[in-house]
């Protein structure tokens, strides 16, 4: 059973012994005008025939569960196939468990499939148990941390068999190895918002000064901004002076260390941010400035946008359309 | 001040695309290698593309549509066998099979002939004399497929005459979730952003929005906007570009794009362009994004803040020899191109108007001629239809980028 799933044995003899006899494989035969005819090799033709005509019989058997191996390794993206797989594990009472590193083995030589992971979902939801699920998104993700299949998945467990003790852990561990990792900012955002929330005072102190910390680490860093502006633009942010002290002194040591160095760009992402918050606080002309100086000087491939939010910002242009962030969307 | 392994990782790709970018720039486009390469997707395809073989319509759709943008459909001397092809993919529904709720198209023949189904040339097909006979209950549309079939009619001029209506819609109507989202196929399949846009897109093509609960598609289409800005393909994932495109196309399509936080979406896009475009933050550029990126833009009417040159720049940097682009900058062996990465590239050409590129509407990803001459356009002058509220749009008022004053 175990060879079967592998769909490891030899290719040549697989469909010419007894088990196999009584099936007449289903060609797919088509003409010249074909489009985007696949030059299949000569063993995968022979296994989607047999694919077929079991599909065509409904035949949820041992043997057909052992074929939909041979199919996915021929195309691991045959989404029927997956599904018949789960039809035939279904009918057959097959062990999950062991379903589950099928499931894992093909992760590990395709950790971008979207079939693969629905299945290994849709195996999890079967079982009723992700107890697994936190290691095994861990292992895809210190591989490749920004895996989208793999962060997907975890937030699905974390939500399905609520596990969020560690992941706060977690995913300060990644931004160590990593600030730059958005995947692990996002996570920290969807933790936060789904366990404490950002109503309490206490926790949004925690996280504006996280987020402050990690951009003095790398102030050409998008990541910790777009969670400053996050933080924001909740209804119930109040840390203004916070915000302004942080951006003041960050700006200031900026401006310091390029001084003499006059080829030397600012970071667009702190002075992007400073253009809004700036803007949004009673300081228009600070924030002209940085546009103007974000155009000509520190962020010229996107001069038009700068020179266009400079306009927003002069006071007879729309200004009503500047001010304060609307809130974010439910 | 910048500090970690990330930083260093991160000033080592700048560095290294800078000096891709100094020895790889080549200065015009290779027309004729890229349709010899687009052309060959018509035909037999290499069997490295096997994990496309139930998307084999979605290859169709990016050679057919690079070729229109390269101004050379009238190469193609067998438009009427591709538009049979397309058609012996639509699903014959039978009750008992795989009736209702399968209606639309599938993405090749991976899972043997239907029989006798609505193609005008059904003396080719071997199961003709036994109507219908090779219909199994796992003979069920997909989503994008539906999709892509229906540009590649649109494009080639089809008036979807033999199109099913009333069972692609119905085929609709079985994939939506309760959260509002749709998954790909009615056997189930994962559930996200791409599907919403083929839904809506089938929908727009179709003229017929009964197949899809409005309302709930836009709450979830909304729900994914993130704390930046931009949309993940669920809500709660990180955000995107591709998953931004499908967000903003979708709501375009529905008449509904006054609805999202515009400027700080708007914000994320632009800041997305580093020579070439990346899909999220601090990764690297790459063709396809030209496309998911700038596509947005378009629909939001900021196209023109693209930097065109660093934009041609990119592109032609990904340029193969042989035709077609790469994913990332170089030329074989150190990057190969692909089908999917060739047509976005070409697609963003279109998008900053190189010469020789035929206008794009990107709420659908096809030529401005395409649009206008489809069945889906309003002749009678007000523009391209839309389903509820008001028009995006009409293609015919296409933005022009023009190069830097």
């Amino acid at each position: 059973m175990q060879q079967h799933d592998e769909g490891g044995e030899d290719a040549g003899g697989y469909f010419g012994g007894a088990e196999w006899a009584d099936v007449t494989p289903i060609d797919a035969p088509e003409g010249d005008e074909a489009c985007a005819q696949i030059n299949y090799t000569s063993e995968f033709a022979e296994t989607m025939g047999y694919f077929r005509a079991v599909l065509r019989a409904d035949e949820r058997s041992k043997r057909a569960l052992a074929l939909t191996a041979r199919v996915i390794a021929g195309n691991a993206a045959n989404y029927t196939a997956w599904f018949f797989r789960r039809e035939c594990l279904k009918a057959l009472g097959e062990d999950l468990k062991k379903e589950l590193e099928f499931a894992t083995n093909a992760a590990l030589r395709s950790p971008k499939n979207y079939q693969i992971w629905y299945h290994r979902r849709a195996v999890v939801e079967m079982l009723g148990d992700g107890s697994d699920e936190l290691e095994f998104t861990e292992e895809i993700l210190m591989d490749d941390s920004k895996n989208y299949h793999a962060w997907s998945h975890r937030q699905f467990a974390l939500q399905r068999f609520d596990l969020w003790d560690g992941e706060i852990a977690f995913v300060e561990k990644l931004l160590q190895m990593d600030v730059r990792n958005n995947s692990a900012w996002n996570q920290r955002w969807f933790v936060v918002k789904n366990t404490t929330g950002f109503d309490d005072a206490e926790i949004r102190e925690r996280e504006l000064t996280f987020a402050w910390t990690q951009a003095k680490r790398a102030p050409n860093n998008e990541s910790p901004f777009n969670y400053l502006r996050g933080i924001i633009r909740l209804p119930s942010f109040v840390e203004v002076s916070l915000v302004r002290n942080e951006l003041d002194g960050l700006l200031h040591y900026v401006k310091a260390s390029s001084e003499g160095h006059p080829n030397k760009q600012n970071p667009p992402p702190l002075l992007g941010f400073a253009v809004d918050f700036y803007g949004a606080n009673g300081e228009p002309g600070l924030a002209t400035e940085l546009c103007d100086s974000l155009a000509a000087e520190h962020d010229p491939i996107r001069r038009k946008y700068w020179a266009y939010r400079r306009e927003q910002l002069t006071p007879n242009a729309a200004s009503a359309e500047v001010a304060p962030v609307p809130p974010s969307a439910p | 001040m910048e500090g970690g392994d990330g930083a260093a990782a991160a000033a080592a790709a700048a560095a290294a695309a800078h000096s891709a970018e100094s020895e790889l720039v080549r200065d015009d486009v290779t027309r004729e290698a890229h349709i010899r390469y687009f052309s060959m997707f018509l035909g037999l395809v290499p069997k490295a593309y096997t994990s496309l073989d139930t998307s084999r319509l979605m290859m169709v759709y990016f050679a057919v549509n690079a070729l229109d943008m390269l101004g050379a459909l009238d190469r193609l001397k067998n438009r009427q066998e591709i538009i049979d092809w397309v058609y012996m993919q639509q699903v014959v529904v039978v009750d008992g099979q795989n009736g209702p709720g399968c209606g639309g198209f599938l993405g090749g023949g991976f899972l043997g002939p239907m029989g006798s189904c609505s193609s005008s040339n059904s003396s080719n097909n071997n199961n003709a004399e036994d109507e219908a006979d090779g219909v199994s209950k796992y003979h069920q549309a997909h989503v994008s497929m539906t999709y892509c079939a229906l540009l590649v009619l649109a494009i080639l001029g089809d008036d979807y005459s033999r199109v099913d209506r009333a069972a692609a819609v119905a085929g609709l109507r079985s994939l939506q979730q309760p959260d509002g989202s749709f998954q790909a196929v009615a056997m189930g399949t994962e559930n996200d952003m791409r599907f919403v846009f083929c839904a809506c897109a089938v929908s727009f093509m179709l003229q017929d929005f009964s197949g899809i609960d409005v309302d709930k598609t836009a709450r979830f289409i909304l729900a994914s906007q993130s704390y930046d800005g931009g949309f993940g393909i669920l809500p709660n994932q990180e955000t995107h570009a591709g998953a931004i495109y499908t967000a903003v196309g979708s709501l375009a399509l529905l008449g509904r794009l006054d609805d999202i936080d515009r400027e700080s979406l708007e914000r994320f896009l632009v800041s997305r362009q580093v020579q070439g475009f990346n899909g999220r933050i601090n990764k690297v550029p790459d063709t396809c994004y030209t496309f998911w990126v700038g596509g947005s833009m378009q629909m939001l009417n900021r196209v023109d803040w693209i930097d065109v040159e660093s934009t041609r720049a990119f592109l032609l940097s990904c340029q193969s020899p042989i035709g077609g682009f790469s994913k990332h900058p170089g030329k074989p062996p150190e990057a190969y191109p692909d089908i999917l990465h060739s047509h976005y590239a070409v697609t963003g050409l279109s998008l900053i108007a190189e010469p020789g590129f035929a206008a794009i509407d990107c709420s659908l990803g096809i030529t401005t001629r395409a649009y206008s001459s489809s069945s889906f356009y309003n002749k009678g002058g007000s523009g391209p239809l839309t389903g509820m509220g008001t028009p995006y749009r009409p293609p015919t008022d296409l933005q022009v980028v023009t190069t830097d004053a």
